[in-house]
């Protein structure tokens, strides 16, 4: 066997020490992303984005015929549980070609941007999760209607957000403000949605009262090693969106920013 | 059945990461294994009691690395062009390594032109020491297929190698 050539061949790889050994546990539960990953940046969402990104859409979009049917009742399951999660069914329909997943998120406007975008990434990370849990092929690139197509990036892990992780202190003094929830979308570990009215959208200073939450809300923290979603919907009294962002979640990820035209509002990813 | 995740990377980890790598290199295998055992972390719950761990890991992984593969092909050519192996790109010995057996390169040659599922199967025999039954579990294919690929690819680096591979190839 002293000519076992393949056997032999790179057989004096190192194996890893226990440096090594504790770091990769520590990426893998406490969610660090590994470093040559892929990117996936949505764009700033602006109204007059959403019929541009609508044509990019078409022109990528539709299943082919490579549809596993078994593989493709994992992106149903999922799509259910993406729906049931943000409690907006605005996924209406998601097909798996290939290493392809396109998600319909039908219709226009700010919300449909940006939420619905980022529920088409959401579902995309359950799906991969879903997938190579049972040992398949993941996903390559995803195609979200309204917003466009891209390659998927790993999602990392995050420990489970309890249920009121979300919630905002009944002392919080939030300027301008007439009323603000928030409360755990409880997907890949849990990300906060924070929904806001105002009475005063033109002096409405976004930034500052997202900042706020995020300082008083350790699960809405942004900044170290979090990367978890988030998403800020502020709504004028008349129940029209003024601000929305949808923060895809990770140091690197991107998010898209509405900004009702006349409202401060944010600055985009 | 009272696994815990705990328990599978203590076991799993180091076999896993040394395979992946053989084939990508250490700074890739640190970023492969990590995300090996992420999805392995986020779906633990869901894993089924009795589906045994080590070839559902290897899927995992034979998933991941399946993103690199153009990558694994490029640094197998050079191995075979240059005689300097990048997988140890970061060690100071790499030349003398290389240079010490020409054998190598003609076996770089021959994987870096096996299909993508060729070089799965194959690798995860000989380096990865999973059975058939086990490759079978982690690629997602019947034993028989596992079988007859593992023989067909063995054949096909033979011929690649021409005699001095035949004996490697034989003997793994």
């Amino acid at each position: 066997m002293n000519d076992d050539l393949l056997t032999a061949f790179r057989s004096d790889v190192p194996s890893p020490d226990e440096a090594k050994s504790r770091e990769i546990y520590a990426r893998a539960t406490a969610g660090r992303r590994r470093v040559s990953r892929r990117r996936l940046v949505l764009a700033v969402a602006v109204v007059a984005a959403a019929g541009i990104a609508g044509g990019l859409y078409a022109s990528l979009g539709g299943a082919g015929a490579n549809v596993n049917p078994r593989r493709q009742q994992i992106v149903n399951k999922a799509v259910a549980q993406v729906n049931r999660a943000f409690g907006d069914h605005r996924i209406t329909k998601a097909t798996l070609d290939g290493s392809l997943l396109t998600v319909d998120v039908p219709g226009h406007g700010p919300l449909q941007s940006t939420v619905g975008a980022l529920e088409g990434v959401m579902l995309a990370h359950v799906v991969e999760d879903d997938l190579q849990a049972a040992g398949d092929e993941g996903i390559d690139t995803i195609n979200v209607g309204n917003w466009g197509g891209g390659p998927l990036s790993p999602f990392p892990a995050q420990s489970q957000l309890p249920a009121d992780a979300c919630d905002i202190p009944a002392d919080s003094k939030l300027a301008d403000t007439t009323s603000a929830s928030g409360r755990v979308i409880p997907l890949l570990g849990g990300f906060c949605l924070f929904r806001l009215t105002t009475a005063h959208p033109n002096s409405f200073d976004a930034e500052t009262i997202l900042n706020q939450l995020r300082e008083a809300i350790p699960a809405a923290d942004q900044g170290g090693s979090h990367h978890r979603a988030q998403v800020f919907e502020v709504y004028g009294e008349n129940g029209k969106p003024m601000v929305v962002v949808a923060w895809a979640g990770g140091t690197n990820e991107g998010g898209s920013v509405y900004n009702r035209p006349g409202v401060p509002g944010l600055p985009g990813p | 059945m009272g696994r815990s995740f705990d328990d599978a990377f203590e076991a799993e980890f180091a076999p896993l990461h040394r395979y992946l790598a053989r084939r990508l290199g250490g700074s890739a295998a640190d970023d492969l294994a990590a995300e090996t055992f992420a999805v392995a972390f986020r779906s633990w719950d869901r894993l089924d009691p009795d589906r045994p761990v080590r070839p559902w890991l290897y899927g995992i992984a034979a998933n991941l690395v399946r993103h690199h593969w153009r990558k694994e092909r490029r640094m197998l050519r050079a191995y075979a062009r240059t005689g300097v192996d990048p997988v140890f790109a970061d060690d100071d010995e790499t030349v003398e390594r290389a240079d010490a057996d020409g054998r190598a390169q003609e076996l770089a040659a021959g994987l870096a032109e096996l299909r993508r599922d060729e070089r799965d199967i194959l690798l995860l025999h000989a380096w990865a020491e999973l059975t058939d039954s086990e490759i079978a579990a982690a690629l997602g294919l019947p034993i028989g297929t596992v079988k007859s690929r593992l023989s067909r690819v063995r054949d096909k680096l033979r011929n690649q190698l021409g005699e001095v591979g035949q004996e490697a190839v034989e003997a793994s």
